[in-house]
C-alpha cells in the first residue's frame, strides 16, 4: 500500500496503551543524564531518546551510560544518520550497546539536517538513498550476516559475529519517499515537528503500510511538542528555528516566513545559535506544530490526541533537564491518560 | 637523542573481539592490580570502542584508558573530537585518545574511500582538527574532511587538554606524529630496535616543528608472555609472531635486529601453507628480537630492553601469559616491580 492511499480509521485490533518517554539531547554530562534517567525510570518513563546532533555531546558514550544505570527503561540513538560514522561503525556501536543492556537498545537513524551537518560541514548529495542503504546494512550486521555492500558508503565481508542479534530500527524521516521507507522497513518510526493534524492520518497511513509490507505495523514514538510553561514554548520556538531551516519552501511560506525571513533565521541559527533565532519563528508555527498553552489545555489535548493517534509511545522534550520536570512530565502524562512503565498497563 | 620525558609505565591492550563484560572485568582487574592504563582498540569490526570505553569507565576510578587506535574515515574528525571529550568526561579526566589511518584494515574491508588515497595529509589534518577542538583552539579549514577552522565542541570541556596519540607505523607518520600530535602508539610486535627507530623519527618531526621531543609521549603494544615455565611462556606467543611477522610493514622487521632470512622463511610459510607451518618456523631469535616472553626474570629484562630504547608506556599485549590471571599476577608483582618502579 502506498502512503497516499486512505487506510480506513478504525483498526479492528485493540490499541497498544501509550507510554511515555522523555526526548534528550546530551546538554549535561552522562552521569547527570543518566540522573535523569533513573529518575524518570521510577516516575513511570518507558524510554528515553538521545539526540545526535551538531558537536553535543557523543551519543554513544552517553548511551552506555545510560544502559548501565538503568535497568527496564528502552534507549533509542533518536537519532544517528549514516554520514558522521561508516554505517558499519554506527552498527557496532548499537550493537555493543545491545550486550550492555539487552531488549534495551533501539538503533534510531534518520537522513540527518542542518543541525547536524553544518558543524560537521557535512552536504550528503543523496541523504535519503544514504539513509536506506544504512538502515538495511545496520539491520543485516547486528543479526549476524556478512555484508557486502557498495553504494553511498561501501564495506566488503564486513561482519558483527558477537552481535548479540537483531535489533529494533527506528527511522525519523520526512517526505513522501522517506514515509514510505520508514513505513515498510522501522520497527519504531519517530514522529516529531509535524503538524498536529496531520499526525492521526499520517499514522494510519504508516501502519497500514507497515502491515502490507511486512505483516506487522511499525509502532510509534510520537513528539507532540507539548509545552505547557513560559519556559518550554520558549524552547520550543529555538527548536522550530532549526526545524524551519529544514522545511520545505512552501511550507514556511504558508506559515508566514518569507524568504528574507528565512534567510535572516538561517544566518542568526547558523551565527548564534537557536535560542536566538526563536523570536523570528512565527506563532503559526507554534499553533500547527506544537500543543502548547497553559497545563489544563495542554492535557486535555494530548488526551484527545492519544485517543486519535494512539502512539505507542508519547515523547516530551526535556525542559530545564531537572527531576522537577520529570515529575510534572509523568503528570501531564497520567492525566492525559497515558500509562505509566510498571504500573501493569 | 633527547629523551622522552613522559613517565614510565606499564599498560594492558586489551581486545575488542572479546564480550564486553569481560573487557570490563580485566580493565578492573588491571586496576586492582595496580596497571597504569588499559588501551582499548577498535581493529576490524569488533566492539565499538567508544562503548566499550564508557563502559570500563564507570567500572573503574584510577586506571587510565586509552583508545587505541580510531580512524578519521569511520568517523568525522569533529565527531572523534565530540567522543573523547565525553568520555573523558564520563572518566573523570583519565583519557588518552589514539587516532590512525588504521589503513590495512579498511583496504582489507573495503571501507577506503578516497580520502584515503592520501593518508598523511588525512591524518595531519585529523590530528589537526581533533587536537584544536580538544584544546579550544582554532583548527584548520579541511581539505580532506568537510571540515571549519571554527569547530568548537558544543560542550565544556572537562580539562584544557586531552592528550592525542597517533598510532603511526612509518617514517612519514612518525615524524607528522612528532609535529602535531602529543605522542606516539606503536603497534603489533614492536622490537626495541623498532621503538628506537621510531623514536628518533619522532623526535625528527618534533625538532622540525619547532618542538621539544622530550615533551612527547612514546608508548607501544608489547607481545608479553610471562609465566613461571619459561618454554610455556614463549611457546604461547609463536602462533601470534607468526601471524604478525607476515602481515607488519617491513619497517617494523628489518630495525628489529632478527635474522632476515629467518623472517622471510615465516613469511613465506604463512603465506604458502598457513600460520600453524609459519608458527612452526619461529625461533628463539624471532621471540626474543619481537617479544617479552618467558618467565618473570627473562620478561622483566627483556621490557628493561624496550625501556633502554625509548619506550615509556609499555602495553602487554595479545597474550600476556599462557595462564591469563597468573601472568597478570606476574607482571603487576614481580615484573613492575623490576622495571617500573
Amino acid at each position: 500500500m502506498s502512503l497516499s492511499e486512505a487506510p480506513p480509521e478504525t483498526s479492528p485490533a485493540a490499541p497498544a496503551p501509550t507510554h511515555w518517554g522523555v526526548w534528550l539531547h546530551a546538554v549535561l554530562p552522562a552521569a547527570e543524564l543518566a540522573d535523569l534517567a533513573v529518575a524518570a525510570e521510577s516516575l513511570g518513563a518507558a524510554a528515553i531518546l538521545v539526540a545526535d546532533e551538531g558537536t553535543d555531546r557523543d551519543l554513544f558514550v552517553t548511551l552506555a551510560v545510560l544502559a548501565q544505570r538503568t535497568r527496564r527503561m528502552l534507549l533509542f540513538g533518536a537519532v544517528t544518520n549514516p554520514h558522521s560514522r561508516h554505517p558499519v561503525a554506527s552498527a557496532a556501536a548499537f550493537a555493543s550497546l545491545a550486550e550492555l543492556a539487552p531488549g534495551r537498545i533501539v538503533a534510531g537513524f534518520g537522513a540527518g539536517g542542518s543541525r547536524i551537518f553544518g558543524p560537521l560541514g557535512l552536504a550528503p548529495r543523496r541523504p535519503l538513498s544514504a539513509l536506506v542503504e544504512c538502515v538495511d546494512v545496520v539491520d543485516k550486521l547486528v543479526r549476524g550476516q556478512v555484508v557486502d555492500h557498495a553504494g553511498e558508503f561501501s564495506t566488503r565481508g564486513a561482519a558483527l559475529p558477537w552481535s548479540p542479534g537483531a535489533l529494533p530500527i527506528a527511522i525519523a524521516s520526512r517526505g513522501p519517499r522517506g514515509e514510505t521507507f520508514a513505513a515498510e522497513r522501522a520497527d519504531w518510526i519517530l514522529l516529531a515537528g509535524r503538524a498536529i493534524e496531520t499526525v492521526a492520518g499520517l499514522v494510519r497511513r504508516v501502519r497500514a503500510a507497515g502491515g502490507a509490507a511486512r505483516g506487522r505495523a511499525p509502532a510509534i514514538a510520537w513528539n507532540a511538542n507539548a509545552a505547557w510553561t513560559p519556559s518550554m514554548v520558549a524552547e520550543l520556538r529555538a527548536h522550530f528555528a532549526y526545524m524551519a531551516v529544514d522545511m520545505p519552501a512552501a511550507e514556511r511560506a504558508a506559515l508566514g516566513l518569507d524568504a528574507d525571513r528565512t534567510a535572516r533565521l538561517r544566518q542568526l541559527v547558523h551565527a548564534h545559535g537557536p535560542a536566538a533565532a526563536g523570536a523570528l519563528i512565527p506563532d503559526a508555527l507554534l499553533d500547527r506544530y506544537a500543543v502548547s498553552g497553559d497545563r489544563h489545555h495542554v492535557v486535555a489535548r494530548l488526551a484527545a490526541l492519544r485517543q486519535q493517534v494512539q502512539p505507542e509511545l508519547l515523547v516530551f522534550d526535556a525542559d530545564d533537564y531537572s527531576i522537577a520536570f520529570l515529575e510534572r512530565a509523568a503528570g501531564v502524562a497520567a492525566d492525559a491518560g497515558v500509562v505509566a512503565l510498571g504500573s501493569g498497563g | 637523542m633527547i629523551a622522552s620525558a613522559a613517565p614510565r609505565r606499564l599498560g594492558l591492550a586489551l581486545s575488542n573481539e572479546t564480550p564486553l563484560s569481560e573487557t570490563v572485568a580485566l580493565a578492573r582487574q588491571a586496576e586492582h592490580f595496580g596497571f597504569d592504563e588499559v588501551w582499548l582498540p577498535e581493529s576490524g569490526h569488533g566492539r565499538g570502542v567508544f562503548t566499550v570505553a564508557a563502559s570500563v569507565a564507570a567500572a573503574t576510578s584510577q586506571i587510565k584508558i586509552g583508545i587505541g587506535i580510531v580512524n578519521p574515515f569511520w568517523r568525522h574528525p569533529a565527531v572523534i573530537a565530540m567522543e573523547a571529550a565525553t568520555l573523558d568526561e564520563a572518566c573523570h579526566g583519565r583519557l588518552m585518545l589514539g587516532v590512525g589511518a588504521a589503513l590495512w584494515t579498511l583496504r582489507a574491508l573495503g571501507e577506503a574511500d578516497r580520502r584515503a588515497e592520501r593518508p598523511l595529509t588525512a591524518m595531519v589534518e585529523c590530528i589537526r582538527v581533533v587536537r584544536g577542538m580538544l584544546r579550544g583552539e582554532h583548527g584548520v579549514d579541511g581539505q580532506v574532511f568537510a571540515v571549519r577552522a571554527e569547530a568548537r565542541l558544543d560542550f565544556p570541556r572537562f580539562r584544557a587538554a586531552i592528550p592525542v596519540y597517533v598510532g603511526a607505523v612509518n617514517g612519514r607518520m612518525l615524524r607528522a606524529s612528532g609535529a602535531w600530535a602529543d605522542g606516539v602508539q606503536l603497534g603489533a610486535i614492536v622490537s626495541p630496535g623498532y621503538v628506537r627507530w621510531a623514536w628518533a623519527q619522532i623526535a625528527s618531526g618534533a625538532r622540525s616543528a619547532g618542538r621539544d621531543p622530550s615533551t612527547l609521549d612514546l608508548a607501544s603494544n608489547v607481545l608479553v608472555s610471562v609465566d613461571p615455565n619459561p618454554r610455556l611462556a614463549r611457546d604461547a606467543v609463536r602462533e601470534v609472531l607468526a601471524y604478525y611477522i607476515h602481515r607488519v610493514e617491513p619497517i617494523v622487521l628489518s630495525t628489529a635486529g632478527a635474522d632476515p632470512e629467518e623472517i622471510e622463511r615465516v613469511r613465506r610459510a604463512v603465506l604458502e601453507e598457513g600460520l600453524a607451518a609459519g608458527a612452526g618456523l619461529i625461533t628463539d631469535g624471532l621471540i626474543d628480537a619481537f617479544a617479552a616472553a618467558g618467565d618473570p626474570d627473562d620478561v622483566a629484562a627483556r621490557l628493561q630492553a624496550y625501556a633502554r630504547a625509548g619506550l615509556r608506556g609499555v602495553l602487554a599485549w595479545h597474550v600476556i601469559g599462557p595462564d591469563r590471571a597468573r601472568a597478570l599476577g606476574l607482571l603487576a608483582g614481580e615484573v613492575r616491580a623490576r622495571v617500573f618502579v
